[in-house]
């Protein structure tokens, strides 16, 4: 397919397209050079190979002659053989043979580099295999880049003859009185309509066609190798393509157009030769670095010694194909980095690895990874790189709000610097001083909390891509994942450890077992009492090991929490484990709520029971102490009973028959004799009292006690007022607080303050004036009550003595009694679960302190 | 009134002897019946034993009974006088050396009209027995 016309030279006939064939009538030698001559030179000028086959009546000088005459320089011409004059005899003559010397002579203008193939023959009305002759010649011509004449004489054709001669060209020539005219017949008008029809849709095709189209022929050197090419024709859109100029390259040598494209090391010359030579297309997509674009090139071979190609501008695809394998890449680094960051025990050291690949994947020279330090605001250089190692250093530790990077971490915020050198920022002055161009640093935020940043930074450029950026903030996302879960993991696993280990120090037995009976875990005490390993206790039925039976024994509370999922205890002894246990089985569930089996924990309660045990025997003992002493209460009581009867009744003789002897036999004795029978009766007298004292005592210790509440400053004024009448004439103040309230058996209480009281007002009698006070303070919020006087007093040192029954401390001369009083009242307000102490100093007098059991 | 008896229940021979002269000292003169212990003490006041014919409509002004005896007890001696409906609204005065609270509380539970506790000094038992005498030999009015 080509479409370069060639000019036909014939004034009368526009330019014919290769492949044109038609046809002359002559009749005379001058009839054949009025024609071919202009014919030839018009193929001579437009580096045509041309070929002459002259017929009888033309001699090939007259035709050289002829030429040379007409056609300027005609002699190059010849040199260069470019036109072969050939006589009739010598061009073969069967239609077949004929053809296949013009595919030849096409072929050897091809490879002398010749546009293509003149050919004027003549034609020989004769037929072979039932085609006409020139039937052979022009499906040749029409195939190649060639074109011919076809001549015939005049005189050897009738009217008929002759119209079927016209049929088979596209039209003829004849000489009609004097003048050359065109003939054409119908057929080939119409078949002429449809080429032309057909060829200007080509055309259009072409010219409109998206793709470029360049039609060339290859010019061989001597050695019939390609060396160089012509452009013979190109469309619109090769010339948009390439920026080549249709009108002026077309024609020219492709060394001309493209200079030095014979020395291009792709040997575009030798290429396309090849596909004109051999027909082996070739195809191959190229980048123009001076037009920036991309190309899909298609070479083929038409016929030998041409190509054409079509060109295609795919630098949209190649962008997109470019973008993609940017993507991917991207994706492939991201993968990568995931992969690494999510299988590294240290993602903290596997940055450093990763954030280098990013770098140079962003084509930047820098990048900071600062984590933040747990509780202050501060970070640490974890990694970086672009900066040397002394910077480094000095930039290890980075204060929140201080550079680009303490301002993320401060606010949590990514911060992207750009053209820095021409933008003035207190931030980017660090990253600056580095000759960074751009930055960018993104938090690395987990669960919302800023745990550090990581920075990118280029110095050969002033701005990132939107892609860049986005891939920056992945792999930071990455990373603060990577960590995060790092942590969360570390957390986790010190989790399991501190659980595993509580677990383990826990001195109860503590076996988990499944709802088949089969043991799924066990502690550190448990497998030590089974003699066994932890793992190795995995799977053993626990009835087995623990009772030695063959089945769950019938107390076993781990059926009893599968059956009915709720928590059991049961106290078993088992020889097994060595004593007494107390079992509590939990009910152990799935996430769905299932029970999948219990945590059965044995707490050994042997020594519990063994404590239980002597409890009990020391209750038993208890009760038994209590039976003995209350059977020595009663002998003591007896013994009271005997003591109030068989002491007092000699006494009372020894008194009563003193007295007797005192009244009736008086003048019978003597004063000394009355003195001793006086001295007898005090005596025995004393002895009453103290044996009353001690039945007293012992009376309080027996008797029980009764609780009622005791109005004590009422006892107080009641005592006060008996004392003050037995010696009315004595000159004492009583002080009594109003209100004190107590609880108490009231006649007990009665008896502790008459002592008390009668104590004091004993032991003021030899003062001279009595003060005697009854009060009480608080003493952590219970009542402390006490008697005060400014008596005697006593000596400190004695003062433990002072309650003990028959200890006196004062000489019966000067103060008379018993020695029982305190005794009595240190035993009520002990029976009243109160404690009773005093205080008192020599002739400085005395205070007696009590308090009762609190009670609400 | 004079010719009633008083029936003194005491087996300290002392304190017959303290008792009597503690009487005599308040003027009481009326005979008194020495019973050493609470078999006598019964025998006197049913005719029974040594008392045996007496008769026992006969009865004492007072009876002064001590608690601890041998044999039968005054417990139960006052137990027996409450229990008989010849003797039971016999004035009965408990004199003892006891001063157990249960001693006192069954004797008045049993229907004691008194109950006196032997002090040890004779010029307040004295005063106690006089007391006694006034009350039961001249101002109360027997039953």
């Amino acid at each position: 397919m080509h479409f370069d016309k060639r000019k036909s030279g014939i004034s009368f006939i526009d330019d014919l397209p290769w492949g044109s064939h038609f046809c002359q009538f002559y009749q005379t030698k001058k009839d054949l050079l009025d024609i071919l001559v202009p014919y030839f030179r018009a193929g001579l000028e437009n580096n045509e190979l041309c070929v002459w086959v002259t017929p009888e009546n033309l001699s090939s000088d007259d035709a050289e002659k002829a030429l040379r005459k007409a056609v300027p320089h005609f002699d190059d011409y010849a040199k260069r053989d470019q036109m072969e004059i050939i006589p009739a005899g010598l061009w073969p003559t069967g239609g077949g043979k004929s053809g296949r010397a013009v595919i030849s002579k096409v072929d050897n203008a091809a490879a002398r580099g010749f546009d293509g193939l003149r050919l004027a023959c003549n034609a020989i009305p004769e037929r072979e295999d039932g085609k006409a002759f020139s039937t052979y010649v022009t499906d040749a011509v029409s195939r190649y880049n060639a074109i011919a004449v076809f001549a015939y004489p005049r005189d050897d054709f009738d009217a008929i003859g002759l119209m079927e001669v016209v049929k088979n060209h596209r039209f003829a020539l004849v000489r009609n009185a004097g003048r050359w005219e065109v003939i054409e017949s119908s057929e080939a008008r119409t078949v002429k309509d449809a080429l032309k029809r057909s060829e200007e849709k080509l055309q259009s095709l072409f010219s409109n066609m998206s793709e470029g189209f360049a039609y060339h022929r290859v010019v061989l050197d001597a050695g019939g190798k390609p060396c160089d090419y012509i452009f013979l024709e190109v469309n619109k859109a090769f010339e948009r393509l390439t920026a080549l100029n249709g009108k002026t390259v077309i024609g020219k040598r492709a060394t001309e157009v493209l200079p030095g494209i014979e020395n291009d090391p792709t040997d575009w010359i030798g290429k396309y030769g090849n596909v004109a030579m051999t027909g082996t297309p070739l195809h191959f997509e190229s980048y123009s670095e001076s037009l920036e674009r991309w190309y899909s090139v298609s070479a083929f071979s038409p016929h030998k010694g041409y190509f054409a190609m079509t060109v295609s501008d795919i630098t949209g695809r190649k962008q997109g194909e470019e973008a993609l394998r940017r993507s991917n890449v991207t994706l492939e680094l991201l993968a990568e980095s995931a992969r690494l960051l999510l299988t590294s025990e240290t993602p903290e050291r596997i940055v450093r690895t990763i954030c280098e690949k990013v770098m140079h994947h962003l084509d930047c020279d820098a990048f900071f990874n600062y984590l933040v330090q747990e509780g202050r605001q501060r970070m640490r250089l974890n990694a970086s790189a672009g900066v040397p190692e002394e910077t480094a250093k000095e930039i290890e530790w980075l204060d929140f709000g201080v550079a680009v990077c303490g301002c993320v971490a401060r606010d949590g915020c990514r911060i992207i610097a750009e053209d820095i050198p021409n933008t003035p920022d207190d931030r980017t002055v660090l990253v600056r001083s580095f000759g960074i161009q751009a930055y960018a640093c993104h938090p690395l935020i987990y669960q919302g909390r800023t745990i550090g940043t990581l920075s990118f930074g280029t110095r050969n450029r002033a701005h990132f891509s939107h892609e860049e950026v986005e891939l920056m903030k992945a792999v930071t996302d990455l990373v603060a994942t990577a960590m995060a879960r790092k942590r969360a993991e570390e957390s986790l696993i010190r989790a399991k450890e501190e659980w595993e280990l509580t677990f383990d120090s826990v001195p109860d037995m503590i076996a988990i077992i499944d709802n088949r009976h089969r043991i799924m875990r066990v502690n550190e005490a448990m497998a030590l009492r089974f003699g066994l390993k932890v793992e190795e206790c995995v799977g053993l039925p626990c009835y087995q090991y623990v009772h030695g039976l063959s089945g769950p024994p019938p107390f076993c509370p781990h059926s009893r929490t599968i059956c009915d999922g709720s928590q059991h205890f049961e106290e078993i002894h088992e020889s097994n484990l060595g004593g007494c246990f107390l079992v509590s089985t939990t009910p152990l569930r799935g996430r769905q709520g299932q029970m999948i089996g219990s945590v059965h924990v044995a707490h050994d309660i042997t020594e519990r029971k063994k404590a239980e045990e002597r409890i009990m025997s020391l209750n038993e003992q208890l009760r038994r102490n209590i039976e003995e002493l209350s059977s020595a209460n009663k002998e003591i009581e007896a013994f009271s009973y005997s003591v109030s009867h068989d002491l007092r009744s000699p006494l009372r003789s020894i008194d009563g028959f003193s007295q007797e002897l005192l009244e009736d036999y008086s003048d019978k004795l003597d004063e000394n004799g009355r003195d001793s029978l006086r001295r007898i009766r005090a005596a025995s007298q004393r002895m009453g009292l103290l044996i009353d004292g001690l039945l007293m005592l012992s009376r309080i210790s027996r008797s029980e006690l009764t609780h009622e509440p005791v109005n004590l400053s009422a006892v107080a004024r009641d005592v006060a007022r008996v004392l003050q009448e037995t010696q009315p004439e004595r000159e004492a103040e009583f002080v009594i607080s109003e209100g004190l309230f107590a609880e108490g058996d009231e006649r007990l209480l009665y008896a502790t303050l008459q002592n008390l009281l009668g104590n004091a007002w004993k032991f003021t009698g030899k003062s001279g004036k009595s003060r005697i006070e009854f009060g009480a303070s608080r003493v952590d919020g219970r009542p402390v009550y006490f008697v005060r006087d400014n008596g005697a007093g006593f000596d400190m040192a004695f003062a433990d003595k002072l309650f003990r029954p028959f200890q006196r401390l004062h000489d019966a001369a000067d103060f008379s009694g018993t020695g029982i009083g305190l005794a009595t009242v240190q035993r009520i307000i002990h029976r009243h679960g109160g404690r009773v102490w005093a205080e008192g100093k020599v002739g400085k007098g005395a205070t007696f302190y009590f308090t009762l059991k609190h009670t609400q | 009134m004079k010719d009633k008896v008083i029936l003194l229940v005491e087996d300290n021979p002392d304190d017959v002897k303290l008792t009597l002269r503690a009487l005599k000292k308040s003027n009481i003169l009326n005979d008194v019946v020495v019973a050493g212990d609470g078999v006598k003490a019964l025998d006197y006041l049913f005719g029974t034993g040594e008392y045996s014919g007496r008769d026992i409509r006969n009865t004492p002004q007072v009876i002064l009974l001590d608690l601890n005896m041998p044999r039968i007890g005054g417990i139960e001696v006052l137990q027996r006088i409450r229990s008989d409906e010849r003797t039971k609204l016999l004035p009965v005065v408990v004199l003892t050396t006891s001063s157990e609270d249960a001693d006192r509380i069954d004797s008045y539970r049993l229907g004691a009209n008194s109950y006196v506790r032997k002090p040890v000094n004779f010029d307040q038992f004295a005063k106690a027995v006089q007391q006694l005498g006034l009350y039961w030999l001249l101002l109360n009015e027997a039953p």
